[in-house]
């Protein structure tokens, strides 16, 4: 069993009992909600489940104490698919990052094929925040409860993904849900033999607006290396809700 | 028609050789030491080509055959996955093989490529993972007994640990990049074969220096039960490496298993060391290449020598060929005199010039010299060897064109005039 | 007067043309001429006679530009190259002003030569030339190098030579004119001798008196035809 139990578990176990009581949310210990519907709740927030989402991210990167030229992308998402397109910085503009079903293509103005991008190209660099940044966890994830757990202070449900498919990049993700929120606040990356490989922190300050509800929306994401210091942040804003056409993700179109 | 026996021709072509002797002395030297250049060339080449293919075989652990799928080598690089042997195939193969008795070792192989980590920075890499039993085995193949017993045996700079697999041997680029020393800790990052991404850590064993600026900072040899975690490939490996008892016999064992294989239903290609050694191939091309240059060099300053030897004996020797042929000898008769003088000459000077190359044989072999070659992180004895069939096809040739330098002078001799050949001064 | 048997040579109205750039010179111009078996002749004249190049005809080592030679009745001027060699290998031998002998051979390997040329075994070459040389009374020197060797014992090494397989004529051109006299007389006296205890026919050019006084013939040439033919013995 790789899922390393923290000393204290059993500790904060009780605490997060104790916490939940203060709140009187539903008792949890009863009535914890479905692993599976948590997840989907949770997908939603970060796009998952909607007829289509539009957005810009500033990002920035640093790999050790090198910071990277900051970028700002268009994304364009939906479910499984989504289609980056970069507006900054200026020398780099209409370059696009087309992602569908686990695979993934470049594309720059001036090539005459996008080019495919390998698994291994996914490891390291802006290609891997793709897979992090994805939408649908629960299409591609089984969830179990695990525990729960705050981070900074917020009570949290803990599930324990493990991927439906051999093709998905993570085998396992450990995921902090948000119990009142229902948003996902941490999640951490671990590969087949269980190391982990990136960790991932989430804020939903956006809001959006679908079917006459008011959904919370991430608004910054930040990714860490675990093996190598680099880290990754990525601001999100004017986020609309908007249905996007199948075309835009084909890529025969994407030039 | 009554002629000169070859006896005869034979006693008087020596003797003629004693006409001149300062001439056919300084002839001969020519012809001895050309001679020995190219033996004792062609005997160096020898020592370096065996010394090669040791180091393709036993040091750069090729063994003598190589088994993999077909299609592996060209469409496996894009779609390993599918030309990869499956865990029944290498287990069916393996078992298959077993009672051969001229094989000595079958070693599954499994190459990968990823990124290697030290926590602050990640590079590049690509592996060959081998059983650590395996790089024992192959590698001390390749030593000389002395070599053996000398311990070097126990250091040789490849071994991996069978006990821990997370041990590791990396190119010395890689090591100085991610600023390692042995024991230090570091992470791989890899895809498994289905695109999953995979990281393992590792630890590591020692360090080697590959000999190509190229590779040296990128290679790595690991543990096949690491390789095949990484990669989350039970049982598997994209190839298999194949040790004989006899490298004489690496054609025969190749078709011999090729046949059995195909029989038993697996389609497989085999291919031996030479065809996968690079490094041999081109350092064999390129001195079979000085070798010709040398050899034409060689044959064309024979060819000049004898010619011109001959063509001034003949000369000399006008009144008397004249004299000859007034008393009987006939115009073919004079040509094969001299043509058996210059067949002898030549002869002579290659047996003279073999005993000179022994000699400096003798002398570089005990004198232990060695020098580094290009891309080797050591030194190497300097060797000759005597490659009997290169000095016998090179005797032989000298001889023939030794013989033919005379044709023409010879002919000239004979085709003139009797009175004018007795008048000459 | 004898039926005489039929001549060992017989040449008739022999012509020999030779080139020299855009001029001819006939050294001969018409010779006819008949010498029989065991005669002991010689051919005489100023330079410039012809004398060299018509015992390079009777030797057959030259060719006429015209006329025919006989040799035992056998025209010879029929003859090419190497049926002329073996020809001539076989019936004629040569004695020369020079010697010509090889130098790197001892005189036994000289006098073997004409045989090992034939292809005779060389044991029986050997002993043949051995028993020639005793012929000419050197077989003390049989082993010795020409160098050691005197001219008139060069000369005669040649003689043995040139006896040795059998000929039916010998050639000598100028055999005396290197020797002094004593040496001139030693060839000439063996050559007689050789003549009458072997019935060798010999024709040799000379300006020697002496010689000329020993011959049984004697042949005066001037300007390339034949002056005088004067039977003396």
């Amino acid at each position: 069993m790789r899922w390393v139990m923290f000393e204290g578990a059993i500790m904060r176990r009780l605490f997060s009992v104790f916490i939940f009581g203060m709140f009187g949310l539903v008792n949890p210990l009863s009535a914890a909600p479905d692993a599976m519907t948590l997840l989907r709740h949770s997908d939603q927030a970060r796009g998952g489940g909607l007829p289509g989402i539009v957005w810009e991210i500033k990002l920035v990167s640093r790999d050790g104490t090198k910071v990277e030229e900051p970028q700002r992308l268009l994304i364009k998402a939906v479910d499984e698919s989504s289609v980056a397109d970069t507006l900054e910085p200026v020398r780099f503009k209409g370059s696009k990052l087309l992602q569908v079903d686990h695979n993934m293509w470049l594309t720059r103005p001036g090539l005459s094929k996008p080019i495919p991008i390998s698994p291994r190209q996914r490891l390291s660099g802006q290609a891997s925040n793709g897979d992090i940044a994805a939408t649908n966890y629960a299409a591609d994830y089984d969830a179990v409860s695990a525990d729960t757990e705050p981070v900074d202070g917020e009570p949290c449900y803990v599930l324990n993904l493990t991927a439906k498919q051999k093709r998905v990049t993570y085998d396992r993700i450990r995921y902090w849900i948000s119990a009142r929120r229902e948003v996902g606040v941490k999640a951490e990356f671990y590969s087949v033999s269980g190391k982990l490989l990136k960790t991932a922190r989430f804020e939903y300050g956006n809001v959006i607006e679908h079917e006459g509800k008011r959904i919370p929306f991430v608004s910054k994401m930040t990714i860490r290396d675990a093996l190598i210091d680099a880290e990754t942040t990525m601001e999100f804003g004017t986020v609309k809700v908007k249905k996007i056409a199948p075309a835009e993700f084909d890529l025969g179109q994407l030039q | 028609m009554k002629n000169i026996s070859m006896k005869n021709t034979f006693t008087l072509a020596l003797r003629g050789l004693s006409r001149n002797r300062r001439r056919s002395m300084v002839t001969l030297l020519a012809i001895a030491f050309g001679y020995s250049a190219i033996v004792l060339f062609a005997g160096y080449t020898h020592n370096v080509y065996g010394g090669l293919a040791r180091q393709s075989i036993y040091g750069e652990m090729l063994g003598h055959l190589t088994l993999s799928k077909r299609g592996m080598r060209k469409e496996g690089k894009l779609d390993p996955e599918r030309y990869m042997l499956t865990s029944t195939e290498v287990a069916s193969i393996t078992k298959l093989l077993k009672d051969e008795k001229h094989i000595e070792l079958l070693a599954p192989r499994l190459g990968l490529s990823g990124l290697i980590s030290n926590g602050r920075a990640s590079t590049i890499f690509i592996a060959d993972g081998i059983e650590p039993k395996a790089v024992v085995d192959l590698r001390q193949g390749g030593l000389t007994d002395q070599e053996r017993k000398s311990g070097m045996y126990e250091n040789m700079k490849m071994r991996l640990d069978p006990e821990h697999s997370e041990v590791v041997s990396l190119s010395e680029g890689l090591v100085e990049m991610l600023h390692l020393s042995v024991g230090g800790q570091a992470v791989v990052l890899a895809n498994t074969l289905t695109g999953q991404a995979n990281a393992l850590d590792i630890t590591l064993g020692r360090s080697f220096n590959t000999g190509n600026a190229g590779s040296n900072d990128k290679f790595a040899f690991v543990s096949l039960a690491l390789a095949r975690s990484l990669l989350d490939a039970e049982g598997r490996a994209d190839r298999l490496t194949i040790l004989l008892d006899d490298v004489n016999r690496t054609e025969t064992m190749r078709a011999h298993l090729q046949e059995k294989l195909r029989a038993a239903g697996f389609d497989v290609e085999i291919q031996n060391w030479q065809d996968l050694s690079d490094f041999y191939n081109q350092v064999h091309g390129m001195f079979d290449m000085i070798f010709g240059f040398i050899f034409s060099i060689v044959l064309t300053v024979v060819i000049m020598s004898v010619a011109n030897s001959m063509g001034m004996t003949v000369v000399e020797r006008t009144r008397e060929i004249g004299t000859l042929r007034a008393i009987g000898l006939k115009r073919g008769g004079v040509i094969k005199l001299f043509t058996t003088e210059s067949m002898l000459l030549t002869l002579i000077g290659c047996i003279t010039g073999l005993l000179i190359a022994l000699v400096v044989r003798w002398g570089i072999n005990i004198a232990h010299i060695s020098y580094t070659p290009p891309n080797s992180a050591s030194a190497v004895p300097l060797l000759i060897d005597l490659d009997a069939r290169r000095a016998m096809f090179t005797f032989v040739l000298m001889g023939v064109v030794g013989t033919l330098a005379a044709y023409m002078p010879a002919r000239r001799a004979a085709k003139k005039d009797i009175i004018d050949a007795l008048g000459h001064v | 007067m004898n039926i005489q048997p039929t001549p060992i040579l017989n040449l008739r109205h022999i012509r020999r043309r030779f080139m020299l750039g855009e001029t001819c010179i006939d050294a001969l111009q018409s010779i006819s001429l008949e010498i029989h078996a065991g005669e002991f002749l010689a051919v005489w004249g100023p330079s410039g006679s012809g004398k060299s190049t018509l015992m390079n005809i009777i030797g057959l080592i030259d060719t006429p530009t015209e006329g025919e030679v006989s040799f035992d009745g056998q025209d010879t001027h029929l003859l090419i190259d190497d049926a002329l060699t073996d020809f001539r290998g076989e019936k004629i031998g040569f004695v020369f002003q020079n010697f010509n002998l090889v130098p790197v051979l001892s005189a036994l390997e000289n006098v073997m030569l004409p045989l090992q040329i034939q292809g005779v075994a060389e044991h029986a070459a050997r002993e043949r030339a051995a028993a020639t040389l005793v012929d000419v009374g050197l077989e003390r020197f049989r082993d010795s190098l020409p160098d050691k060797l005197s001219g008139g014992q060069r000369q005669r090494v040649a003689i043995a030579r040139a006896l040795v397989v059998n000929p039916r004529l010998v050639i000598a051109d100028e055999p005396t004119a290197n020797l002094d006299s004593e040496n001139s007389r030693m060839v000439i006296d063996l050559m007689r001798e050789m003549n009458r205890a072997r019935k060798v026919t010999f024709v040799f050019t000379t300006h020697d008196p002496r010689l000329l006084e020993h011959v049984d013939r004697k042949i005066l040439l001037r300007d390339g035809n034949i002056v005088s033919d004067e039977v003396t013995a």
